[in-house]
């Protein structure tokens, strides 16, 4: 087993909702629910679900952009979550985000340059001949050419605005890049692109992502560790081969099945996933609401009475070395 | 051969802007048989929306204008009718369903009254009955206790029930053919693969030709009968939807294939790209459209242009090197 550069454990993130007169907390959001996972240095951990399963929450708060309600994160060895404002803001510079629309996430009134040097201006890091130098290196390493620095976010398109997040985030050389959906705003042939640099990058710089998409095919491409997030919970982990090859979780199989087109792309002779499960009814409920017991049950067809039982999540079983469901009745 | 229920013929729309026209549509012709399925593939900005729009004459304008072309329904040219006559055909022969179902409905009025008024205006019926009619259609599409569900906003209900209220109100007049416009890319994958069914299911119930508009390869896999690949304006390649997958002949559709991910492909798995970006219509280049893209590019391809040609078996490609197939 490699090291892992981030040790996720039990990880909540709850926000109460008030309302009434004197905005009393009437309920609480379980955004997430109690993850657990690890991301392997110079690995990629893909996380995947469908939208509200809790899945960028989980990723803001790992960044302590949201303040975790309980469990532990340990980064590079230490405990992330326990450290004060300034070590705090210290040890970020080793965590980066790229986000997925690169329209709103760049200042409009900046060049360029400026928003790529920024985390440098904030952190004090160089002298300002330097930053010029380092933003023209971050350029050229992105793809983009020189003259780009004086520019505009406007005058670019949606792929080299992207590939200017890329090297804002790039900037503070960090260990770890948390990307969000980094491409689900581009186009097709445009993603392709911004993809083979991202592992390009990860070659070059060693750099450890989580990759967050609700694009199965997109996670699985990128990522050799895979979670499944349904409504806060991880309900399975392991090599992307493994949870794609035989998932356990009827969740998983359903999201697999509504890929849409699965089935005239491949060939049965290089067939690598599973066979189709029985499409979802229904809609994902509410976390403000969530069902009892497991989470799942209401659209599950392999759901039993014992999976209904308030306060009895379900079992975690390790079916296969390193992969693992939340389900009481898996999936043979 | 059934005779197609829409044809579009040689079809120009530009956008009229102050540095020139943008050549949105540029001379796209396509067909749809009454119970097929065509898709419309490309990526932003090629046109496929702006072709669905001038079917329906529902082009801003301006800045948009539609400059040459026929629409033909069962024989009859829409581009000629007048506007009280084409809003009889909007709704009632022809129906569209658009990308984003909370943008598309009224957030004032209830669901039921508004499939209702889809009723009665193409539809000599009394009010109650068009709210018993809604009703019915709300349960076709898919709604549980329909009745219930007719009296809420739009703001009470998911995107998937939404988007099935919409095709409800879109079916209010039977139409004979159905525009959808990205239908599901607003929706989570699980509730996509739910309205594809019921879209399929209900134009085998009715019969209807449907126009899919997409830039989802894996959609088109599931339920195009056809498919038809635009790039800035133009058709460049047109075939059956199995052909066209396994053995895409236009380099622009073989890239965007490559280019995609697939469920099947191990972890790590380098994807093809399609260096550059799409040329700018206002100016578009002068041969090939997609000559500064392509890898097999010749010095004709940047000084000629290359016609839609059939290739037989009901293929067309618009490419000087006749596609090289793979």
């Amino acid at each position: 087993m490699k090291e892992a550069l981030l040790e996720v454990t039990d990880l909540k993130k709850h926000y109460p909702v008030t309302g009434g007169l004197f905005r009393r907390t009437v309920g609480t959001v379980r955004a997430v629910d109690g993850i657990s996972f690890d991301v392997e240095k110079g690995s990629t951990f893909g996380l995947a679900g469908e939208s509200g399963c809790g899945k960028s929450t989980a990723a803001r708060t790992i960044l302590r952009l949201e303040e975790p309600t309980s469990g532990s994160i340990r980064f590079n060895g230490e405990d992330f979550s326990a450290k004060g404002p300034e070590e705090l803001r210290l040890a970020r510079t080793d965590m980066q985000m790229i986000f997925q629309d690169p329209y709103s996430s760049l200042n409009p009134r900046h060049t360029v340059a400026k928003i790529i040097s920024e985390p440098l201006r904030v952190h004090n890091i160089g002298t300002h001949a330097e930053q010029k130098e380092r933003v023209r290196h971050l350029l050229d390493v992105v793809g983009l050419p020189t003259d780009a620095a004086e520019r505009y976010p406007y005058e670019f398109s949606g792929g080299q605005r992207q590939r200017v997040g890329i090297a804002r985030a790039l900037a503070m050389r960090p260990k770890l890049i948390i990307a969000d959906e980094p491409v689900s705003s581009l186009d097709v042939s445009i993603r392709a692109q911004i993809l083979n640099l991202l592992r390009k990058l990860q070659d070059q710089f060693g750099l450890t992502y989580i990759f967050i998409a609700h694009d199965l095919a997109l996670v699985k491409n990128m990522s050799p560790q895979i979670g499944i997030m349904y409504l806060g919970h991880l309900v399975e982990t392991g090599p992307s081969g493994q949870v794609f090859g035989s998932p356990a979780h009827p969740y998983t199989q359903a999201l697999i099945a509504a890929v849409p087109g699965a089935g005239i792309w491949r060939r049965d002779k290089d067939r690598t996933t599973a066979k189709p499960a029985a499409p979802l009814t229904g809609d994902v409920p509410s976390p403000l609401a969530p069902p009892p017991g497991c989470p799942f049950h209401p659209r599950c067809p392999r759901a039993k009475p014992d999976c209904m039982e308030p306060g009895r999540p379900p079992r975690e079983v390790e079916v296969a070395p390193g992969h693992r469901v939340a389900c009481n009745y898996p999936v043979e | 051969m059934d005779e197609p229920t829409l044809v579009v013929e040689d079809l120009v729309t530009w956008y009229l802007t102050e540095r020139g026209p943008i050549h949105a549509v540029d001379g796209v012709s396509l067909a749809v048989q009454r119970g097929e399925t065509l898709a419309l593939v490309g990526e932003s900005g090629c046109g496929k929306s702006a072709t669905a729009l001038s079917i329906m004459r529902l082009i801003p304008s301006p800045p948009g204008l539609i400059v040459s072309g026929r629409v033909l329904l069962e024989g009859r040219n829409l581009l000629e009718l007048s506007e009280p006559d084409m809003c009889k055909v909007r709704g009632g022969d022809i129906s569209m369903i658009f990308q984003e179902p909370m943008t598309s409905l009224n957030p004032v009025y209830t669901v039921g009254f508004q499939v209702a008024e889809a009723i009665l205006v193409h539809h000599k019926v009394s009010e109650r009955e068009a709210d018993k009619e809604a009703v019915e259609l709300l349960d076709r599409v898919g709604i549980a206790s329909p009745a219930r569900r007719a009296k809420d906003y739009p703001h009470q209900m998911s995107g998937g029930m939404r988007q099935r209220v919409m095709i409800a109100m879109a079916l209010a007049a039977n139409p004979k053919v159905l525009i959808a416009d990205e239908p599901t890319t607003a929706l989570d994958v699980t509730i996509q693969s739910q309205i594809l069914d019921l879209i399929r299911q209900l134009q085998q119930e009715l019969n209807m030709g449907v126009l899919l508009i997409t830039h989802d390869f894996g959609i088109v896999a599931e339920v195009a009968d056809r498919v038809a690949v635009m790039y800035a304006g133009q058709i460049v390649e047109e075939g059956s939807t199995g052909a066209l997958l396994e053995c895409p002949t236009h380099p622009y559709t073989r890239g965007l294939i490559s280019s995609v991910p697939k469920m099947d492909d191990p972890t790590g798995t380098m994807l093809y790209s399609i260096e550059g970006a799409s040329p700018n219509l206002l100016d578009p280049p002068t041969g090939c459209r997609f000559a500064p893209r392509c890898g097999e590019a010749r010095t004709e391809c940047r000084e000629c242009r290359p016609e839609l040609e059939s290739t037989g078996d009901g293929r067309r490609v618009r490419c000087l090197g006749g596609g090289d197939r793979r």
